[in-house]
């Protein structure tokens, strides 16, 4: 199978770093000889590699340690410094169950009352306030009286 | 048996506030990691403040390092973090290119180290406008020699997302690098 040259690209990055199979590599090579487009983009990176690894290396100054002390003796004090470190898992996991708990507690708290309401207690508010006569009662010439009589002539 | 004690005794004397092993752990390491904070910020002044912040961290968060992975691999992931974090924080300007004017005519030493100069501060441009990720991975690659496997390990990602930015990084390096390549220096 020929290989497209995207896919060429990321095994010449593999390559680089040594990471490419050894038949894969042979793929790569069979794909290099015949597209000069990915050959010269290989030949960049090797260029871009060497410059790269081209050493530059610092030493530290004669100051860093004694600066780094002193910052550390002006911080606050370690064991009373706050870190988002100090969260873990399992005092996580604690702290949940913890704040879960107190919920239900204080959700039964609130609530006033564990037992539902007598199902006998429902029926004698709803009969109270949704039946047709609930409007018999109302004062004459009311409008309640007159949707009383108005219900009254639609239902007889 | 020598009488040097190793990074983990060190960090566990440093945990409990001994500052003798914390000054043999700094004396130990800060040369590797001050090369990755300057090969990461490019600059020595950023280099040196970022190093310090590292093992300020160090020192602040000793009493975290559980010893589930080896020293180097926490100490290198609080480097890549801190660093991270800084790009974040302070977006470096790029160097101005040398212009030809800054330097004297005639010699070739000059000449020499002008394109050396001019070489370097690209590099350093490209290098620059890498995504942060980018460039942390590629340093990690090909200056610390660091494996694919390590490199996943230290910035907390899986080793395909490893190979997927060490391609592009270097997809996006020879983009911004072009000018390099068009004078005949790449």
């Amino acid at each position: 199978m020929k290989m497209r040259c995207q896919n060429a690209k990321k095994n010449i990055s593999l390559a680089l770093d040594a990471r490419l199979r050894p038949a894969e590599l042979g793929r790569l090579q069979e794909h290099l000889r015949a597209c000069p487009s990915c050959r010269s983009w290989q030949q960049e990176q090797d260029r871009l590699l060497e410059m790269i690894r081209t050493p530059r290396d610092v030493q530290p100054s004669p100051d860093f340690y004694p600066d780094l002390r002193q910052r550390i003796a002006v911080s606050r004090p370690r064991i009373f410094a706050f870190s988002p470190l100090a969260f873990r898992p399992a005092a996580l996991r604690a702290a949940l169950a913890l704040v879960i708990v107190l919920s239900v507690l204080l959700g039964f708290f609130l609530g006033g009352r564990l037992e539902t309401p007598a199902a006998g207690a429902d029926a004698a508010v709803f009969n109270q306030t949704m039946n047709l006569n609930a409007y018999a009662d109302m004062p004459a010439e009311s409008f309640g009286a007159v949707y009383d009589s108005l219900l009254q002539g639609e239902l007889q | 048996m020598s009488g040097e004690r190793d990074d983990r005794q060190l960090i566990s004397l440093a945990a409990a506030l001994d500052p003798q092993a914390f000054a043999e752990l700094v004396q130990r390491h800060q040369s590797r990691i001050l090369n990755l904070a300057f090969r990461f910020s490019r600059d020595r002044q950023d280099a040196e403040e970022l190093a310090q912040e590292i093992f300020f961290k160090v020192w602040r968060h000793a009493r975290t390092f559980k010893g589930e992975a080896a020293f180097g691999t926490w100490l290198y992931r609080l480097a890549v973090n801190t660093c991270l974090n800084y790009r974040q924080r302070k977006k470096t300007r790029p160097d101005p290119l040398p212009l030809t004017g800054d330097i004297e005519s005639g010699t070739e030493t000059a000449a020499e180290g002008f394109a050396a100069r001019q070489k370097e501060v690209l590099l350093d441009r490209g290098m620059a406008a890498l995504p942060a990720r980018q460039k942390m991975a590629l340093i990690l690659a090909s200056f610390e020699g660091k494996s694919y496997e390590e490199i996943a390990g230290v910035m907390e990602i899986s080793v395909p997302a490893v190979e997927s930015l060490l391609f592009r990084a270097r997809q996006n390096l020879v983009e911004i690098l072009r000018p390099l390549k068009n004078s005949g220096d790449l």
